[in-house]
């Protein structure tokens, strides 16, 4: 089984061993993994010898199959966002868009309120090119305004919001595609 | 003595209180809200109230007068610095830990204070006395104060409401823009000027009084690395600091505290240029402070108990020093206002606050997953946290602190760099990305340090793009794993002889259920 695991802008593809198909690997490089759920949601991980330590947070509800898995990781000390999905769904996905002209790769990342507040402005709009880190809403809120950037590369999506509008905690603000 | 108090407070300070307070053999009372009814401190106390908030100080009081409670401990924030709720305390009996109700009012008033220090010969930071109001006179006070300078407005705080001009040429239109600024944001168009002291280093004295004007001096403590005015690092003594700037910043602390006759633990904060070796006073505050732990670290005292005795009547040596002997005599003078501890270390606290040092810092809710806290040679953890805690935006986000501390500061930073390593907190976004930055940061190894140093050196996306490869793969690997389980081959947690693991893998995972399962398929 193959999987697509988007870290940022990269992407690793992991090959999860199978009887019928190719060798365990991640990012092209064979592995000998040895791997145990410690706890729920806490890993213990040994690759040639050299011992790991991971801890996920789902993110998001999981209710559309379809869309990537959000999850966050704590490895190392580094924290990382990362998506899954089945390889060949996105490879396909990103094949029909990219026949009928569109650069999304297929599943998109929504930026949510991360507390309750206040739209004081939006400068992006639905089919702007946006680079990592550009400021994609700005919040007022706790009596302070901030920008919320974008977290890899991408296509706004949909904008889902306006300006002088008040939003809940964790309210979708903006869908954002990833580009090829 | 007494035997019991309240502790007017939640999360980690209120455990740590109720931790100095059970050594001495007090009983506690929590009190709580209903989100914090789940709250940690609530089972560490003996006793706890329910109360509508944590600033309700009439449901504070009577919580006290149910629980037999002889004294209130109110922590920091919330009714800390709360004048009124410092006499309704005196009024009703109880004695509150901390100064009275004067001399807290006194260092409140942030005018009073600089004209306290001004009196007792200690340096403040030039500026108008009071609000300017006509641009004449903005003009001349502004050309014998110097550039560059700040407006700050008269209500604001916390950093709010400031404005930095260069020159004079700037002057009268930033005070229009200021004055409107102000009267929009605090309802108070008032302004003055006050000198800016270009990239200033943060260096605070911690104090202890008697309440006669009799005031010990802890050390200083270095609290530079801020972002929005708050604090995210501490640590004591200050690095790089020549030894009659830092003698001359206690003297100056004692005389301020004595002369408003501090009782209990309290800190004077200075700006320090280093360029000139200048220092200023900026403010007292009235209570103990989140960084109190660094300074405990490094005197052996512990603050929170010296202040329980104290407010129990205890004579301040007894209070601080008990049957430990206190500090010595300065061997470069015998000045007693510039005694040193014997065998100082050095200590750093890092702040854990639930926030996104990616994305603006902005705050960051959710549930606590695995709460995993460093331990070992040189550390200490002052945190309430635990599995599955709620994490809202109705309080501070600050979750933990984290405090190392070494023979020297190179050997804190190692143990703090250690113990930053081995942290886990998930379920929320944390400051611990930045800390572990930071630890390799090659300004704060210098110490090369000044307010401007996170706004400065600080960039998050660089930081971020940085993950090592390997991590990254292990990551992609378990997260594979979680959207497809069963599929990599998991080693088995094979008991010794045949019983179930105590610490039980998933079940998918053990060798001992699988075998079951198949003998049960015959």
């Amino acid at each position: 089984m193959k999987l697509s695991v988007t870290i940022g802008d990269r992407r690793l593809v992991v090959v999860l061993p199978d009887e019928s198909g190719p060798a365990p690997s991640v990012d092209g490089a064979p592995v000998k993994a040895d791997l145990v759920e410690v706890r729920p949601g806490l890993y213990s991980l040994v690759i040639d010898g050299r011992s790991y330590e991971v801890a996920l947070d789902k993110v998001g509800s999981g209710a559309d199959p379809t869309a990537p898995r959000e999850l966050t990781a704590h490895a190392g000390g580094a924290v990382l966002d990362l998506a899954v999905e089945d390889e060949r769904r996105r490879a396909l996905a990103a094949l029909q868009a990219k026949r009928s002209g569109s650069t999304a790769q297929g599943g998109a990342t929504t930026i949510a309120a991360p507390m309750p507040g206040r739209v004081a402005g939006v400068p992006v709009k639905t089919g702007d090119a946006v680079e990592r880190g550009q400021t994609l809403v700005v919040l007022e809120a706790m009596k302070m305004e901030s920008a919320l950037t974008a977290p890899h590369a991408g296509t706004v999506a949909e904008v889902l919001v306006q300006p002088g509008q008040t939003v809940q905690q964790r309210q979708p603000l903006l869908r954002l595609e990833r580009s090829t | 003595m007494f035997s019991r108090v309240l502790v007017a407070n939640r999360g980690e300070i209120a455990l740590r209180v109720m931790r100095s307070a059970s050594a001495l053999g007090w009983r506690t009372v929590a009190i709580h809200t209903d989100l914090d009814r789940a709250a940690l401190h609530v089972r560490a106390a003996d006793a706890a109230v329910r109360v509508e908030s944590y600033l309700n100080a009439e449901a504070i009081l009577a919580a006290a007068q149910k629980s037999e409670a002889q004294a209130i401990h109110p922590g920091y924030g919330f009714l800390s610095e709360n004048p009124a709720f410092a006499r309704a305390c005196r009024d009703e009996g109880i004695v509150f830990v901390g100064p009275s109700p004067e001399a807290m009012a006194l260092m409140g008033d942030k005018v009073a204070a600089r004209q306290l220090a001004a009196s007792v010969g200690v340096p403040t930071v030039p500026g108008t006395p009071e609000p300017v109001t006509e641009d004449a006179a903005a003009a001349k006070a502004a050309a014998a104060i110097g550039y560059p300078l700040l407006i700050k407005a008269a209500a604001g705080g916390g950093g709010k409401g400031m404005r930095a001009v260069r020159s004079a040429k700037e002057l009268l239109p930033s005070l229009a823009q200021a004055r409107s600024e102000a009267a929009a944001s605090f309802g108070d168009g008032s302004v003055y000027l006050e000198k800016l002291v270009e990239r200033p280093r943060h260096i605070e004295v911690q104090l202890f009084g008697d309440g006669t004007g009799r005031v010990e001096h802890l050390g200083e403590r270095e609290c530079s690395i801020q972002r929005r005015y708050q604090k995210v690092v501490e640590e004591s003594p200050a690095p790089d600091l020549p030894d009659d700037v830092r003698r001359a910043m206690w003297r100056a602390a004692v005389d301020a505290a004595s002369a408003a006759k501090y009782a209990g633990a309290g800190t004077i904060e200075f700006l320090y240029e280093s360029s000139t070796q200048r220092f200023y006073f900026l403010e007292m505050n009235a209570r103990l402070q989140v960084e109190h732990p660094v300074t405990e670290q490094v005197t052996g005292v512990d603050l929170v108990q010296a202040q329980l005795r104290l407010a129990s009547g205890s004579p301040l040596d007894e209070a601080l020093w008990g049957e430990a002997g206190g500090p010595i005599e300065n061997p470069k003078s015998g000045d007693p206002r510039e005694r040193v501890i014997q065998n100082p270390v050095h200590a750093i606290e890092a702040r854990i606050y639930a926030e996104d040092p990616f994305n603006s810092w902005l705050p960051s809710t959710g549930t606590l997953g695995v709460v995993r806290e460093s331990g070992g040679l040189g550390v200490r953890v002052d945190s309430a946290c635990e599995p599955g805690q709620e994490v809202t935006v109705y309080y501070d986000p600050l979750l933990a602190k984290l405090i190392a501390w070494g023979r020297s500061r190179d050997e804190a930073i190692a143990r703090l760099r250690r113990a930053l390593d081995e942290y886990l907190l998930t379920g929320v976004r944390t400051s611990l990305p930045f800390h572990r930055w930071l630890v390799r940061d090659e300004a704060f190894l210098k110490a090369d340090l000044s307010t401007a140093f996170i706004a400065e050196r600080w960039r998050p996306d660089e930081v971020a793009s940085a993950a090592p490869e390997n991590q990254m793969h292990a990551a992609a690997l378990v997260a594979a794993h979680a959207a497809a389980p069963g599929r990599l081959v998991v080693a088995p947690r094979t008991p010794p002889n045949g019983r179930a693991p105590l610490a039980g893998a998933a079940p998918s995972d053990s060798n001992w259920r699988r075998a079951a399962r198949r003998d049960a398929l015959r």
